[in-house]
C-alpha cells in the first residue's frame, strides 16, 4: 500500500499496438484483467445469483462449510457466500468511486500546481495536500468516517448513506496522491519543446492544461489509479473491520472480519478465509493490472521491477554475478 | 544540512497549525454530543446542560478552539473528558506501546527484506527470487490486521499456547515476555513492506550491479562478496531508504488497525475508542502526535537521504515542495 508510486516521465507517444493487446501479451497481466473482470462481473450480477439474502439470519448459526451454503454460515446464521457476493458489490462501487473522487480533482490540483510552479498558488495547493497527507491514510479515513457512523448525513436535499460517506473519505485522501504524481508529471513536461512551443504561442491556461498536459501525462495518472483501487478496498475493510464504515447487517468485506473476529477463537476458520480470498484476489487484480499498465504505457520505469527484463543498460550484459 | 532541516521545520508549522484548526472544526461539526454521551442515556437535560458547561462545550467554536490553541502551545493538551487525565499523560502512556510495535516490525522488515532482496537479485530467476516473487505479492495482497487475524485463529485456535496473541508486556520491563507478546503483531504489520523492501532492494542491486564501476571494480580484482556488500548494497539502499521513511508511517496507521486485532493498549486503540466515545481532546491529541511522528519521520528519511548521497543535497535547493 505504498501512497504514492514514482513513475519515470512519460515515454513518447506512438505505439504499434492497442493498449488492450499489449497489456495481454504479459501473462500475469492477463490473469490481472480476468481477476478484476471477474470482481466487476459478480458486483454487478451478484445480488441475483445470492442462494440468500445476505442480510437476514437463518436457523443454523455458524455451520461450517458445505451442503446448503457452500461458504458456511455467520453467528447469525447469515449465508457467507450471500454477505460476499453482496460485500463484491459495495467493495467495487467504494472503489471506483473513491479513485474517481480522488483522481479528477487530485490530477487537476496538481496539474494547475505543476504549471504554475514556485508560485503562491502552487505552494497552496500543495500545502494544503501535505495537511492531508499529514495523517496517514487509514487513520484519517477511519476518524472521518467514525464521526457519522450511524447515521446518515444531508446535504441540503441529498441524504448520504454510509457507504457512500465511505466513499467520499476514502475519496478525498486520495487526492493528495493523484496531486503529487500529477504535479511531478507536469514539472518534467513543462520543460519539453511542445510545451515551450504552446506557451511561446500563447496558448490559453485552460488548453495548455488539458489539450497539451493532460495526454502526455495520463499514463502515470492510470497506473496510480490501477493501484489506488487496491488501496480503496484494502482501506474500505479496514474501517468497516473497526466498526467506522459499512454498518452492519448491510455485508461488507471489512465488517464480514469484524464478525469472523469474534468467532476466531472457536475455529471458525470460513468467516475468515473466503473474505481473505476475496479482498486478496481484489488486490493481486489491480496490483498486477498497475504493474502491466506501467510496462505497457511507461516501459522505463517498468525496467527492474518484479519479472520485467533487466535494465537495458549497457554494461548489463557483461556482468553476471557469481554465486 | 542545517538550513534544509530548519526550512523544513519552518514549513511544518503551518501545516500542523492547518492541520489542529481541520481536526478540531471537524470533530466538533461531527453529529454526536459527547456531553450526551458522558451524562448516560436517561439524565435530565439539565444534566446534560451541566456537563456541557464543565467541558465549556457551550462556548463559540472560536472560543473554544483559541483556547485549546493557547494552551497546546505551553504544552497542555487539555484533559480527557472520560477519564480527567491530562491528554498528555494519557499519550506519553500510550506512545511507548506504539514505539516498540513499530520498532520491533521495522527491525524485522529491515533484517529479513534487505537480504532477502540481495539473494534475490544474486539468484535472478533462481529459487531465492521466485519465493521472493511470490511472497511479495502475498504480502501486498493480504492487508496487515487480516494477517493478523490469520495469525490468531493459528496461535488461538490451531496451536494454542505456543505464542501469546493477545496483550502488551513492555520489552525494558521484561525482554522474554515483551519480544514474544510483541513477535506477533510486529510480524503482521512488517509482512506487507518486508516484501516492498525485498522488492526495491532487488530491483536497486540488479541495476547497481549493471554499472561500469562494478565491472570495473571486479576487473581490479576486488573480492565479489565486498564488491557486493560495500559498494553495491550501499547505493542499492538509497531508494529503499525513502521507502523505509515511508513504511514507517504506514507501521503507524497500520498499528491503529493491528492494536485492535491483538488487544494492545496503545495509540491506535485509543485513538478507536476516543472517538467512540466523543473524547474530542485526546482524539485531537493522538491525531496530532501521528501527524508529528509523520512529519518528522519524513525529515529524517530526507536528511539520511543526502547524508548517503551528496549528489542529491544540491537538487533540494532546485526543487522545492
Amino acid at each position: 500500500m505504498a501512497a504514492v508510486t514514482e513513475v519515470a516521465p512519460a515515454p513518447p507517444a506512438g505505439y504499434e499496438f492497442p493498449l488492450w493487446r499489449r497489456l495481454a501479451r504479459k501473462r500475469s497481466t492477463r490473469v490481472a484483467l480476468i481477476l478484476c473482470g471477474l470482481l466487476i462481473l459478480l458486483a454487478v450480477a451478484g445480488p441475483y445469483l445470492t442462494p440468500y439474502s445476505p442480510d437476514v439470519g437463518g436457523p443454523d448459526a455458524l455451520a461450517g462449510p458445505g451442503g446448503s451454503h457452500w461458504m458456511g454460515t455467520d453467528q447469525f446464521g447469515r449465508d457467507v457466500l450471500s454477505r460476499l457476493l453482496a460485500g463484491a458489490r459495495i467493495s467495487v462501487f467504494i472503489g471506483i468511486g473513491a479513485v474517481a473522487i480522488g483522481m479528477v480533482p487530485g490530477s487537476l490540483l496538481g496539474m494547475i500546481a505543476g504549471l504554475r510552479g514556485g508560485s503562491w498558488l502552487d505552494s497552496t495547493i500543495m500545502r494544503v495536500m501535505d495537511v492531508i497527507l499529514a495523517f496517514p491514510v487509514l487513520v484519517l479515513a477511519a476518524v472521518m468516517s467514525g464521526l457519522t457512523v450511524g447515521q446518515s448525513v444531508r446535504f441540503g436535499p441529498v441524504k448520504v448513506n454510509q457507504v457512500v460517506i465511505v466513499l467520499l473519505v476514502i475519496g478525498l485522501v486520495l487526492v493528495p496522491v493523484f496531486a503529487r504524481v500529477a504535479r511531478a508529471q507536469v514539472l518534467a513536461a513543462v520543460q519539453e519543446e511542445y510545451m515551450v512551443a504552446a506557451k511561446v504561442c500563447g496558448t490559453r491556461f485552460r488548453a495548455l492544461l488539458l489539450r497539451h498536459l493532460l495526454p502526455n501525462i495520463q499514463a502515470p495518472l492510470l497506473i496510480q489509479a490501477a493501484f489506488s483501487l487496491s488501496i480503496a478496498i484494502v482501506a474500505e475493510a479496514a474501517i468497516s473491520f473497526l466498526g467506522l464504515g459499512v454498518q452492519p447487517p448491510q455485508a461488507s468485506w471489512g465488517n464480514m472480519l469484524g464478525d469472523a473476529q469474534q468467532e476466531l477463537l472457536l475455529g471458525a476458520w470460513w468467516l475468515l478465509v473466503f473474505p481473505t480470498a476475496a479482498i486478496a484476489a481484489a488486490t493481486v487484480g489491480f496490483n498486477l493490472l498497475g504493474d502491466g499498465l506501467r510496462e505497457a504505457l511507461d516501459p522505463r520505469a517498468a525496467a527492474g521491477r518484479l519479472g520485467a527484463q533487466p535494465p537495458p543498460t549497457a554494461a548489463s550484459g557483461d556482468v553476471r554475478p557469481r554465486t | 544540512m542545517l538550513r534544509l532541516a530548519t526550512s523544513r521545520l519552518g514549513q511544518a508549522v503551518p501545516v500542523l497549525f492547518l492541520m489542529s484548526v481541520l481536526s478540531f472544526l471537524l470533530l466538533h461539526a461531527a453529529p454526536g454530543d459527547p456531553a450526551r454521551l458522558q451524562a448516560g442515556l436517561n439524565s435530565s437535560p439539565q444534566a446534560v446542560a451541566a456537563i456541557r458547561r464543565r467541558l465549556e462545550l457551550d462556548r463559540p467554536l472560536a472560543v473554544q478552539f483559541g483556547r485549546w490553541l493557547t494552551q497546546a502551545l505551553r504544552g497542555d493538551l487539555g484533559t480527557s473528558y472520560t477519564s480527567g487525565e491530562p491528554v498528555t499523560h494519557l499519550l506519553a502512556q500510550r506512545a511507548p506501546v506504539t514505539i516498540q510495535l513499530t520498532l520491533v516490525a521495522l527491525i524485522i522488515i529491515v533484517g529479513v527484506g534487505i537480504p532477502v532482496g540481495v539473494l534475490a537479485a544474486l539468484h535472478r530467476g533462481g529459487l531465492a527470487d521466485h519465493t521472493v516473487g511470490a511472497v511479495s505479492l502475498a504480502g501486498i495482497a493480504i492487508p496487515n490486521f487480516i494477517i493478523g487475524l490469520l495469525l490468531v485463529l493459528l496461535f488461538g485456535w490451531y496451536f494454542p499456547g505456543i505464542m501469546p496473541y493477545q496483550g502488551y508486556v513492555s520489552i525494558p520491563a521484561d525482554p522474554a515476555g515483551g519480544i514474544s507478546h510483541t513477535l506477533l503483531p510486529a510480524l503482521a504489520l512488517a509482512a506487507g513492506p518486508i516484501a516492498i523492501v525485498a522488492r526495491l532492494t532487488r530491483a536497486g542491486m540488479l541495476e547497481v550491479l549493471g554499472q561500469e564501476y562494478i565491472v570495473a571494480a571486479r576487473a581490479l580484482g576486488v573480492p565479489w562478496r565486498q564488491i557486493v556488500l560495500r559498494d553495491a548494497l550501499r547505493n542499492a539502499l538509497l531508494p529503499v531508504l525513502t521507502v523505509v521513511g515511508l513504511v514507517v508511517g504506514f507501521l503507524l496507521s497500520g498499528a491503529v488497525v493491528v492494536e485492535s486485532v491483538f488487544n494492545i493498549p496503545g495509540l491506535g486503540l485509543l485513538l478507536v475508542n476516543s472517538f467512540a466515545q466523543r473524547d474530542y481532546p485526546v482524539t485531537i491529541g493522538v491525531m496530532l502526535v501521528v501527524a508529528v511522528a509523520f512529519l518528522l519521520i519524513n525529515l529524517i528519511t530526507d536528511l539520511l537521504y543526502g547524508v548517503l548521497n551528496p549528489k542529491i543535497r544540491a537538487s533540494y535547493r532546485a526543487g522545492g515542495g
